[in-house]
């Protein structure tokens, strides 16, 4: 990439440009961490998920149909397959992997906080959509983590909606075992 | 860049209220003077994604070049574009990538093509440098490094006005501080400067406003991607739609190159 263009910038990183438009609720005298937390998280939820392609990829261009047939998720956006209820829950483990291996990973504090709501993101959805329990977390830990997570100021609305019902069911589940 | 067209896009200091739709509609008026400015700037935004597009196509850089001079010569330029704009609906960037795989087709050898261009051609190609998408380009297919190469054209765009926005403004500093903060990050990987060190290094006294010169650019940002962004599509409905669009594209395209990218 040259000095004064975006010309050979990696897609990825043209893709985080465009998403600073999407986030324009930016009310002036926040912390700017959460203005860059909330747009990151926003251009994560926009984008596809990255599906593993190397069994994908060993197939010839002719074999186009099925290449599509087995990334069904292709043109889904994250935030699409964890907040639909009709979501194959092998997609959605698929984004609890790719979320934890994400908030792993050596990165900023943003990175890591957005990285953190899609893992805790997977894991409410298939609690919520699909009742089971994909982690080995507790009933009681994820109560805690979710309501850590809801109404954090950076949040997106359908995650957080996403997160209370999760909290709600694990404080039944939680209080069931208990029982 | 005209002030005129009905959207509420942009607010009252819009410079981009025309969608590209209605200009070149405009490019049927018999005042050779304005349809040569219509025509320039559809040529001066949208060569190079043609251009690229042709080279991932497998056409050398001449045949590119003389297919590009030579789609914008018969099909801009030609009255073709203007009957099928006004049949068209939706998205400028797939109307254009449709009518220039209509015209590969059409003329099947790119040396044909060649020889139907004007001699001094209709647009300067010569400043492209190639090197600098060869290697972002290497496996992607031509769709994808059309719609990359708009994109970045697109983004370039942007950025150069809100730059010179805000320096024209006496801003510099808010542009100088956005782009430590924002924009660095986002193209070097390199981690955000800290605000406490953006105080420091630009002399601001306090925190908040760091913040709020942030938030400044990036709304202005945002205003001037809209209105670029409006330019190619049909509702203010719709470029918000786009924008994401471009966003997954550009995701499935890094994905599929490999790039640790969502």
């Amino acid at each position: 990439m040259s000095k004064d263009s975006t010309l050979g910038l990696k897609p990825k990183s043209l893709a985080r440009l465009l998403g600073i438009a999407l986030y324009s609720d930016c009310d002036q005298g926040k912390d700017d961490s959460i203005h860059t937390t909330a747009q990151l998280l926003k251009a994560r939820l926009a984008g596809t998920l990255p599906l593993d392609t190397t069994v994908v990829e060993e197939l010839p261009a002719i074999l186009g149909q099925l290449r599509k047939d087995l990334m069904p998720l292709g043109g889904r956006t994250l935030g699409e397959v964890v907040t639909d209820s009709k979501s194959d829950l092998g997609a959605i483990k698929k984004i609890r992997r790719y979320a934890k291996k994400m908030a792993s990973r050596k990165r900023s504090e943003v990175d890591r906080a957005v990285a953190v709501a899609i893992y805790y993101a997977a894991i409410a959805s298939a609690l919520v959509f699909h009742d089971v329990k994909i982690t080995t977390h507790s009933y009681e830990s994820l109560e805690t983590s979710f309501a850590k997570l809801i109404n954090k100021p950076w949040m997106s609305a359908e995650l957080n909606r996403l997160f209370v019902q999760a909290f709600k069911l694990c404080q039944k589940k939680g209080h069931k075992l208990k029982s | 860049m005209r002030r005129s067209g009905k959207t509420s896009m942009g607010g009252t200091k819009s410079r981009f209220q025309t969608t590209h739709w209605s200009e070149i509609r405009n490019a049927r008026t018999h005042d050779e003077a304005r349809r040569r400015i219509v025509i320039d700037d559809l040529i001066r935004r949208y060569w190079k994604p043609i251009y690229c597009y042709l080279r991932r196509k497998g056409y050398g850089n001449e045949p590119a070049k003389d297919l590009t001079q030579g789609f914008f010569h018969e099909i801009v330029l030609g009255k073709d574009i203007v009957q099928q704009a006004d049949e068209a609906k939706g998205r400028f960037r797939t109307f254009l990538l449709t009518a220039l795989n209509h015209y590969i087709t059409s003329v099947h050898r790119a040396d044909v093509a060649g020889k139907r261009h004007p001699k001094d051609g209709v647009v300067s190609l010569e400043e492209f440098n190639e090197e600098s998408i060869s290697l972002t380009a290497k496996g992607m297919q031509p769709e994808d490094v059309f719609t990359y190469v708009w994109a970045s054209v697109l983004m370039d765009d942007v950025l150069a006005e809100v730059k010179e926005d805000c320096i024209q403004d006496g801003k510099r500093i808010h542009w100088e501080v956005f782009q430590a903060r924002v924009l660095d990050p986002i193209v070097t990987g390199v981690e955000p400067i800290t605000v406490a060190d953006l105080c420091k290094r630009f002399g601001i006294k306090n925190k908040v406003k760091v913040s709020n010169t942030i938030v400044t650019v990036k709304r202005r940002f945002q205003k001037a991607l809209a209105e670029r962004v409006r330019q190619h599509v049909d509702s203010d409905e719709e470029v918000k739609q786009e924008i994401q669009d471009l966003m997954k594209i550009l995701s499935k395209i890094a994905q599929a190159n490999k790039f640790y990218c969502v």
